[in-house]
């Protein structure tokens, strides 16, 4: 027989998920050291912090020509061209930039639920691991949590040893409040102009529904990276009787009589959400994760590099 | 209508107001749900649109739930106040029940179809009027045969008295001593308030034993002038009779006995004892069989309440050395509707 889940009661004294003191301690950068060693197989024959972008500009692989005008650099004339062709002709090469990453946290209330685990943990871990292998392979790593709101911002760094920096910003970055994706994507595109890939983790349980948050990175021109994290609990909840379910972030209240019936119709609804979010996911092209708290960071990351969608 | 109960209707109604108030109390903090954080509401929003076609049973069924609960409670409080259908005020009796084992209660005519016994009849008539009880009332059951043997306390435990009815009565050869029963169950109710003596028999009492009654002052006093210093005195005990059987002839070997000669040990001297225990005049063929072999018959008309003593000198010792004596109704006296109780004896030598 198995026992009720034992949801967080809604007069709880503390937040769970406030305390991250033992986050990211001794075995968590062991991992995260062997993450990187193993990311390095996957990524090799790649160029390092190199990504080549549709700008042209001053890398070194040719992309087109152009017409000379006045003021360009004349150690870009295609000098052989002008032999044959008699015209000024400006070699141009593909820009090479850095990667610019950006790691969206989903830290509203919703994600400090899950046991043992709550999700933001999850999410954190999984967070700080893809900032360390983004970092480690010398590109340019931002962590931004949202809630309602853009609550703060590790601003874009680069090298291995910015992780403990990440760490301490995971670790005492403001949390809760409601999930509001797309006005929190709104503020993150118009705050930052250099596009690059935007990792989104999250549970996705937005009330107005996650398609707005996603469309405006995709028509700001960002690469979204959706992984979405759910707890296993909350997908197959073991309740019973006469409940008034309140919802932990807008404390809407439904009174339910809870019976095997409904349980099951609210299994397939949970699924049915998610098969929504993978399946506008699928039709975008967008890489897309479903994890629940229960398989290890660790896991989940060396999937993802496997399945070739980060860091390409 | 009634009540019965230990209880007073004022005390019962301070009973049921305070349960009324309890149920309803514990109605409302069982109403009030255990409250939990869930992470989406609007996925549980979702499943409860498409489970709502009976939202309108759902809200009833609370109500209805409550009422069928003060339902019941009202029913079990109800049922302490014992109520009793069309009886009268009165106050828990003590009833001793006299249940007839004699020899006459064997007859086979109980029911119509002459399949069940007087005393299975009787044990019916016991058991029903255990059942009717009262809650304050007690009971005690006592066999009558030649003996009054007390079976039980007294006991308001009906299944108890039951069992007993069931397990430890059964007729006996001997004649009921009514006069000996009715003395022990006077003793039995002696200081006890309403007293009620019921007794359950076909009613074959020989008619001197009644006469050791002194049934003035009781309902069911039968008409008798007999006066005996050793009465019965049952003066201000209810006695109710409770008839089982029907009317018949009732004639009985009352005794049987063989004895050897001591000259000659291969002879016999047979005595028999016959009484006429009913209200007519009877007619019986007495016939003694040694084995399977008549050795004498005779005919025997009985007056009312006589008995007849025939003694059978030099009986010879039979095969299987046994001796048998019978009683059928002669034919000639036979009518439809007197299906008499043919007693027979045997003794073997």
């Amino acid at each position: 027989m198995v026992a009720p889940a034992k949801f967080v009661p809604v007069t709880r004294a503390k937040n769970p998920a406030e305390d991250r003191s033992g986050l990211f301690d001794e075995k968590f950068l062991k991992t995260l050291e062997h993450l990187h060693m193993v990311s390095r197989k996957v990524f090799s024959g790649n160029l390092r912090a190199e990504r080549r972008t549709r700008k042209v500009g001053s890398g070194i692989e040719f992309a087109d020509h152009r017409t000379y005008s006045r003021g360009d650099d004349f150690r870009y004339i295609d000098w052989n061209l002008y032999g044959r062709l008699d015209k000024l002709l400006l070699r141009l090469f593909e820009e090479e930039e850095d990667l610019h990453i950006y790691i969206l946290v989903d830290v509203s209330d919703s994600m400090s639920i899950g046991s043992p685990l709550p999700k933001l943990h999850y999410a954190m871990q999984v967070g700080a691991a893809l900032t360390y292998v983004g970092l480690a392979n010398l590109d340019r790593v931002s962590i931004i949590p949202f809630g309602d709101r853009l609550t703060d911002r590790l601003p874009l760094s680069r090298g291995k040893n910015r992780i403990f920096r990440v760490f301490d910003f995971l670790q005492k970055c403001p949390i809760g409040g409601k999930t509001e994706l797309a006005e929190c994507m709104k503020d993150f595109v118009t705050q930052n102009k250099r596009r690059g890939l935007a990792v989104v983790i999250s549970d996705f349980y937005d009330p107005q529904g996650f398609e707005q948050g996603i469309n405006t990175l995709r028509y700001y021109k960002f690469e979204p990276f959706v992984l979405q994290v759910y707890d296993l609990k909350e997908a197959s909840p073991k309740l019973h009787g006469d409940l008034a379910l309140v919802d932990c972030e807008t404390g809407e209240t439904k009174e339910v009589t809870v019976s095997k019936s409904l349980l099951e119709a609210y299994e397939r609804e949970h699924e049915k959400y998610c098969k929504e979010l993978e399946g506008y996911c699928t039709k975008y092209a967008l890489p897309f994760f479903r994890t629940h708290t229960s398989i290890p960071f660790d896991e989940l990351v060396l999937k993802i590099f496997r399945s070739g969608g980060f860091l390409r | 209508m009634s009540f019965l109960g230990p209880i007073g209707f004022g005390l019962w109604t301070y009973v049921a107001l305070g349960a009324a108030v309890l149920a309803v109390s514990a109605y409302i903090i069982k109403m009030r749900r255990r409250r939990f954080e869930v992470p989406f509401a609007q996925l549980w929003q979702r499943v409860l649109e498409q489970k709502d076609a009976n939202a309108l049973w759902k809200q009833l069924k609370r109500l209805v739930s409550l009422l069928l609960m003060l339902a019941i409670l009202g029913i079990l409080l109800f049922a302490a106040l014992d109520p009793t259908l069309g009886a009268v005020d009165r106050k828990a009796r003590s009833v001793v029940i006299l249940l007839d084992a004699s020899a006459s209660m064997k007859a086979m005519d109980g029911d119509e179809a002459g399949k069940k016994s007087r005393m299975d009849v009787a044990k019916e008539r016991a058991k029903h009027l255990i059942d009717s009880m009262g809650g304050g009332d007690v009971a005690m059951v006592m066999k009558v045969d030649g003996q009054a043997t007390p079976m039980s306390r007294f006991s308001n435990d009906g299944p108890m008295l039951d069992k007993i009815i069931d397990d430890k009565l059964s007729a006996s050869d001997t004649p009921a001593d009514l006069p000996r029963a009715l003395g022990a169950a006077a003793d039995a109710l002696r200081d006890r308030t309403n007293p009620l003596i019921v007794i359950v028999s076909d009613g074959a009492f020989p008619e001197s034993q009644l006469g050791l009654v002194k049934w003035a002052g009781t309902p069911y006093a039968p008409k008798t002038d007999a006066k005996n210093l050793a009465a019965v005195d049952l003066s201000n005990i209810d006695v109710r009779y409770l008839p089982v059987g029907r009317r018949s002839d009732n004639v009985g070997i009352i005794a049987f006995n063989v004895r050897r000669y001591i000259a000659n040990k291969a002879a016999y001297e047979v005595f028999i004892e016959i009484q006429n225990f009913g209200q007519e005049p009877a007619h019986r063929q007495l016939t003694l069989y040694n084995g399977q072999t008549a050795v004498d018959t005779k005919r025997l008309d009985l007056a009312p309440g006589q008995h007849v003593r025939q003694i059978y000198p030099k009986i010879p010792g039979g095969e299987d050395n046994q001796l048998r004596a019978t009683a059928p109704i002669r034919s000639r006296s036979t009518t439809p509707r007197m299906r008499s109780c043919p007693r027979a004896r045997s003794r073997r030598c």
